[in-house]
């Protein structure tokens, strides 16, 4: 097991799904490093027949976002500061007039506004692109159940898309 | 590529399979879930180049521990299996240990009937006398002990003996059992056999100075075809001498059936010099003793009896000085009573001194063609015959302790296999509260 060229292959992904999981942009940078020290303190007990290095390694990021979101208090916090209504973004104003941009934003919206859980399925089937198989892997349940979850996820992206659109 | 999602429904299926081709960026793919794929895209995370920075410098700490103090202690944090290891190795030793344990014990168990064979020789040693060491050849080949010391009937295994060879050893035995006169044998089969009770009246004196015990033996002898006729009359002769007779004889002199069978019965005080001489008229084959120990019978007798000769005698006395008729009556009645229950009683010990005066000899006389299983001669050597039989002992032990071990190991390994089962669900259900809550 290349932890390192696993590290470099996947750190991005690793941090966008900390990132989404835990809501903050410090404890995800944590969570990534806590994952990747653990993986190389465990990198002989990995077991290529038990599943991919990469669900090998988004298994212990998750195991590792659990822990700190549990130290943290079991708070999210949130990935970036409450908009001030009084005080509406010029930026914000000008993106609203193009359709895409606002389309982008509905969907962002609504995956903030996802259960933890399926911000976690958003996170890693399209921000890490696992496989089913492998994000039943990591969240411990069966292939079947992780394809359920993800059609539920799904659907209520389309909802909130038709929504934004 | 979905495995086990073929139990998915369908539309949910080609849903996830429109989503896999959107993801895959191919043309054919939906272009509603491709804009999604890109919308959610756009959404990701990206790491900031500080933080990129700062993470590199912790990987690479984690890479290099020399130095880095980070891999220590992420690598000296003990995995959540590792508490478990040490009580499912305790368990897995227990789960042995307790096995090997019962099956020891049941074999002590086993051996317990040589322990009491051992006692009961060691009692009657002190009497010194004769009958063993009178007829070395057969004798010593193993008369099995008469157990004095316990209740009930206890049966000597069966000995089967050669006039020339003693017989093999090879289960241990209790080392005061052995006398350095006359040191116990053991059977082949691993029975131990004391020798004989020193024989004539000083052996039934002995046991049944303190215990009643009825004693019976059975008796092989092989004698050459034509000696049958010879070894009957020699039976015959020393039965008399002995002050005993045959309850019932049955002799064939001629032909392939050629043989005889008695029943004997001796004094019991002759017991064992009749066991000694019947042994000499032929090679004895086999030799089994019983001693059946009617002590508490003998002495609940007994009691009975003095208890009820007291009532008679104070009924006497009530009928002498009693003077009204119907009194005299009923006390007369009950007078009969107790006569006839004291007759009874007396019969019942005259029975069972007449069982414990007398002992029964079941005495066979086979001829050479005649097939009685004879242990092989031992040389003292240690063959593949011995191997082969101690290789079916341990195996035979081994057997029971992954019987037993079996019965112990797999209620504990279902009740383990639930209980990791439900802890690992509340493990994933916690996680997941975790996840949700954040």
């Amino acid at each position: 097991m290349d932890v390192e060229a696993l590290y470099r292959a996947c750190a991005d992904d690793l941090y966008a799904y900390a990132r989404t999981v835990v809501r903050d942009p410090i404890l995800a940078e944590e969570v990534v490093a806590v994952a990747f020290e653990r993986a190389v303190a465990r990198q002989r007990r990995f077991d290529a027949r038990r599943g991919s290095p990469r669900a090998w390694i988004f298994g212990i990021a998750r195991n590792a976002a659990i822990d700190e979101l549990r130290r943290t208090g079991r708070t999210a916090v949130l990935t970036h500061d409450p908009v001030d209504e009084r005080h509406p973004d010029p930026a914000d104003q000008l993106a609203a007039a193009d359709e895409a941009v606002r389309r982008r934003a509905a969907v962002a919206d609504a995956i903030a506004a996802l259960p933890g859980r399926d911000r976690e399925l958003v996170a890693l089937k399209f921000h890490a692109g696992l496989s089913n198989a492998e994000i039943a892997k990591v969240l411990g349940i069966s292939a079947t159940n992780a394809g359920s979850r993800l059609h539920r996820v799904l659907t209520r992206l389309r909802e909130a898309c038709h929504v934004g659109s | 590529m979905w495995g086990r999602e073929s139990q998915l429904d369908p539309e949910v299926r080609d849903e996830l399979e429109a989503l896999e081709a959107a993801l895959a960026g191919e043309p054919a793919a939906d272009p509603e879930l491709s804009a999604l794929v890109a919308d959610v895209a756009a959404a990701k995370p990206v790491l900031e180049p500080a933080a990129r920075v700062r993470l590199d410098e912790r990987i690479d700490h984690a890479l290099h521990p020399a130095s880095s103090s980070a891999e220590g202690e992420a690598g000296s944090r003990p995995s959540r299996m590792a508490g478990w290891r040490p009580a499912l190795a305790v368990m897995a030793a227990t789960a042995l240990a307790v096995p090997v344990a019962v099956v020891a014990i049941t074999r002590d168990g086993g051996s317990e009937p040589m322990t009491l064979n051992a006692q009961s020789y060691e009692k009657g040693a002190g009497s010194g006398a004769d009958s063993a060491a009178s007829s070395p050849a057969p004798e010593s080949g193993g008369s099995t002990g008469s157990s004095a010391g316990t209740e009930g009937s206890l049966r000597g295994g069966t000995t089967a003996v050669a006039p020339d060879a003693t017989s093999k050893g090879g289960t241990a035995i209790e080392p005061q059992s052995r006398s350095a006169d006359q040191p116990g044998q053991l059977s082949r089969s691993g029975t131990a056999v004391a020798p004989s009770p020193p024989g004539g009246g000083a052996t039934s004196g002995e046991l049944t100075r303190d215990r009643v015990v009825v004693r019976d033996v059975d008796q092989v002898v092989r004698v050459g075809r034509d000696q049958v006729g010879r070894a009957a009359s020699r039976v015959t002769t020393i039965v008399q001498a002995a002050g005993g007779y045959l309850a019932d004889s049955q002799v064939r002199e001629r032909g392939s059936d050629a043989g005889a069978t008695f029943q004997v019965v001796v004094p019991t005080s002759r017991l064992d010099a009749t066991v000694a001489q019947l042994s000499r008229i032929g090679r004895l084959v086999r030799l089994d003793r019983s001693t059946q120990d009617v002590t508490s019978q003998a002495v609940s007798i007994g009691d009975q009896l003095a208890d009820v000769r007291a009532d008679r005698q104070s009924v006497r006395r009530q009928l002498a000085a009693a003077i009204e008729p119907k009194r005299r009556a009923a006390l007369r009645r009950e007078l009969q009573l107790l006569s006839s229950r004291i007759a009874r009683l007396e019969g019942r010990q005259r029975a069972l001194r007449r069982q414990t005066d007398t002992s029964r000899i079941q005495l066979a006389v086979v001829t050479s063609g005649d097939a009685i299983a004879l242990p092989a001669p031992d040389d003292g050597k240690w063959g593949i015959g011995d191997a082969l039989h101690d290789a079916g002992r341990v195996l035979e032990v081994i057997a029971g302790a992954l019987l037993i071990g079996g019965v112990i190991l797999v209620p504990i390994g279902l009740l383990a296999g639930a209980g990791l089962a439900l802890r690992r669900r509340r493990r994933v259900a916690a996680a997941d509260r975790v996840v949700d809550a954040a």
